[in-house]
């Protein structure tokens, strides 16, 4: 899963590689506008459908894991 | 092209296909520098008064934003659609009728401004069920005003309608000239018998070419691609006291038998303009058929059939395809400029697929003795034709038949293809002595011509002789002021010369042990 998460921010935010510690606050291109872009595939990846709260928590790989896990239990 | 979007919602999303900078919401304090701008608004989400009160605030910041960018920018504008209108009270319009304002304002401002550009938003909104135009919790959470998911269609359809604006304006006129710019053809009927001013048709096509002069003063560039002597239509230029449109306002000339795609290209070689940029007028539809099928890129739009029709013809042609933002001093030297910029090389290139061509038209010569019903028709071409005619014998139909009585043969030619029969269009005359035939005459009409189908005639006349046992035939070609395209036409066809005087040429072909070829491009009736 984490590799899905990984895959997807790297492409939103074109980069060649991202680590597992990424997170909005260490990643430059990681903006508002691009994290609404990360959400909005993370949907279509997942299939699910997140609620405000959880994409404002979804700020990093680690964070995006623990909510889709939660989700799909 | 750098594009700049004013907008009152987080949009970026739909306009990823361009290269774009945004504004900050209902922000017109600063406009960027771009070479276009875009205008987005989305209908506010808010009550109905206040979102009605806002709507009408939007005119107030567009027009303000339209005068800061000036008239030599294009200003795209979208509609506005109201997506989100709660109606507790049904008679309350407030927000319809806001946004109604609102888009009237629009249309009314790209009536002054013609770089003002308005796109219909409804025509995107429309595809959808309203509840499907926002979600609403990308609104809250970023302020979507449209739900993300249509981005991709969005662009789509942007970029068409963005394309349809910016294609709008073509550069180049490329203009026939016979049944064109005047009514005849000059080399049959001379200055003189043109229809150019004076009583209908002539008034037409003069009408018809003011009307074009005014469009290169608006910097449409002017070129001419006509199958003509050079010489007679430089005469014409000069002499004919209603031309309007003369040498010096083209940018390009080809008048020549080349066939036109070729010189098209030329044309756009020469002025160094893409071939997307050009509109070409011909009254001749094989001539239109040709264009359209070899460089689908020049618009080719359908010439009318009436002279009377000419006005509203060029009112169509002008508004669609050289619609004017903006006239710079710039556009109105367009002409002169690309003139002295043109490389006049005389390029011989080729059309690699005339031979396709050819055949898409499915050409049927039909080759008949000349009887009683077509000899009057025959003879009245020996009088009037000019360009393409090998000796100018002229004959009235007492000699022609005379001509037969004498055991000579005369041949007419039919040409029909899919978009029509052209009638009797060729002839051929030929005394007979014996196992000894003359070409007396050989002529077609220059409608005809550019096919090749003068050569498969040619031909198909030789082959027909010798199947009846004539063993040499002899031709002349007796030069005139008009025939010089057809000095060597004979050469072309397997005559040999045997001697020349005062450019008077006579030929002769022995047909005993001559395999003659007919070309498979035509159908033979």
């Amino acid at each position: 899963m984490r590799d899905r998460i990984k895959k997807v921010i790297r492409q939103v935010l074109q980069l060649e590689n991202v680590e597992d510690t990424a997170s909005q606050a260490t990643c430059l291109e990681w903006d508002s506008l691009r994290h609404l872009d990360i959400v909005l595939e993370l949907e279509l990846e997942f299939d699910v459908s997140f609620e405000p709260e959880e994409m404002a928590k979804m700020t990093s790989v680690e964070a995006i894991e623990q909510v889709i896990k939660t989700k799909l239990q | 092209m750098k594009y700049f979007v004013f907008r009152n919602a987080t949009i970026e999303r739909f306009f990823q296909f361009l290269p774009t900078g945004f504004s900050g919401y209902e922000d017109v304090s600063s406009v960027e520098e771009a070479e276009r701008y875009i205008w987005f608004y989305l209908s506010p989400i808010a009550e109905n008064e206040v979102a009605a009160q806002k709507v009408k605030h939007y005119v107030d910041l567009l027009q303000m934003t339209a005068s800061k960018i000036g008239a030599d920018k294009m200003l795209i504008v979208f509609t506005i659609k109201d997506i989100f209108n709660v109606k507790t009270v049904l008679s309350d319009n407030a927000l319809a009728d806001a946004v109604s304002y609102y888009n009237d304002a629009l249309y009314e401002l790209s009536k002054q401004s013609r770089n003002i550009k308005v796109i219909d938003f409804d025509d995107f909104c429309s595809r959808y069920p309203l509840i499907e135009l926002i979600d609403w919790k990308f609104y809250f959470v970023s302020q979507m005003g449209l739900n993300p998911r249509l981005a991709a269609d969005f662009g789509s359809w942007c970029s068409s309608q963005l394309n349809a604006i910016e294609l709008k304006r073509k550069k180049v006129l490329v203009l026939d000239l016979d049944n064109t710019l005047w009514g005849g053809i000059l080399g049959e009927d001379g200055i003189e018998g043109v229809a150019l001013g004076g009583d209908y048709p002539g008034k037409a096509f003069s009408i018809f070419q003011h009307l074009i002069l005014e469009l290169s003063k608006q910097g449409v560039i002017l070129a001419v691609c006509s199958k003509n002597n050079i010489e007679d239509v430089r005469q014409m230029w000069k002499l004919h006291p209603d031309v309007v449109l003369k040498e010096e306002y083209f940018a390009s000339l080809r008048i020549n038998w080349n066939n036109k795609a070729d010189n098209i290209r030329e044309i756009a070689e020469e002025l160094n303009i893409g071939l997307d940029s050009f509109v070409f007028l011909d009254d001749n539809p094989t001539e239109r058929e040709l264009i359209k099928s070899y460089i689908p890129e020049v618009v080719v739009p359908d010439f009318p059939e009436k002279p009377y029709d000419l006005p509203m013809f060029f009112k169509d042609v002008a508004e669609r395809y050289f619609s004017i933002y903006n006239i710079t001093t710039e556009d109105k030297d367009k002409t002169q400029q690309y003139k002295e910029n043109a490389v006049r090389a005389t390029m011989h290139k080729s059309f690699t697929n005339m031979e396709n061509y050819i055949r898409s038209l499915e050409i049927v010569l039909s080759i008949k003795d000349a009887n009683d019903l077509t000899i009057v028709r025959a003879s009245q071409m020996t009088q009037k034709t000019n360009q393409f005619n090998l000796t100018t014998h002229r004959y009235i139909d007492a000699d022609l038949r005379q001509i037969i009585n004498n055991e000579g043969k005369i041949f007419t030619l039919s040409v029909s293809d899919k978009f029509g029969n052209s009638g009797i269009t060729g002839l051929c005359i030929i005394k007979i002595e014996g196992k000894n035939a003359e070409f007396d005459s050989f002529l077609l009409s220059c409608r005809v011509l550019g096919k090749d189908i003068e050569k498969a005639f040619a031909k198909y006349v030789l082959k027909t002789l010798q199947s009846e046992g004539i063993e040499q035939v002899k031709a002349t070609y007796i030069p005139t002021i008009k025939n010089t395209q057809v000095a060597d036409f004979y050469d072309r066809v397997g005559f040999t010369c045997l001697h020349s005087e005062d450019a008077i040429k006579n030929y002769i072909i022995d047909l005993r042990q001559q395999e003659i070829e007919l070309s498979q491009n035509y159908r033979y009736l």
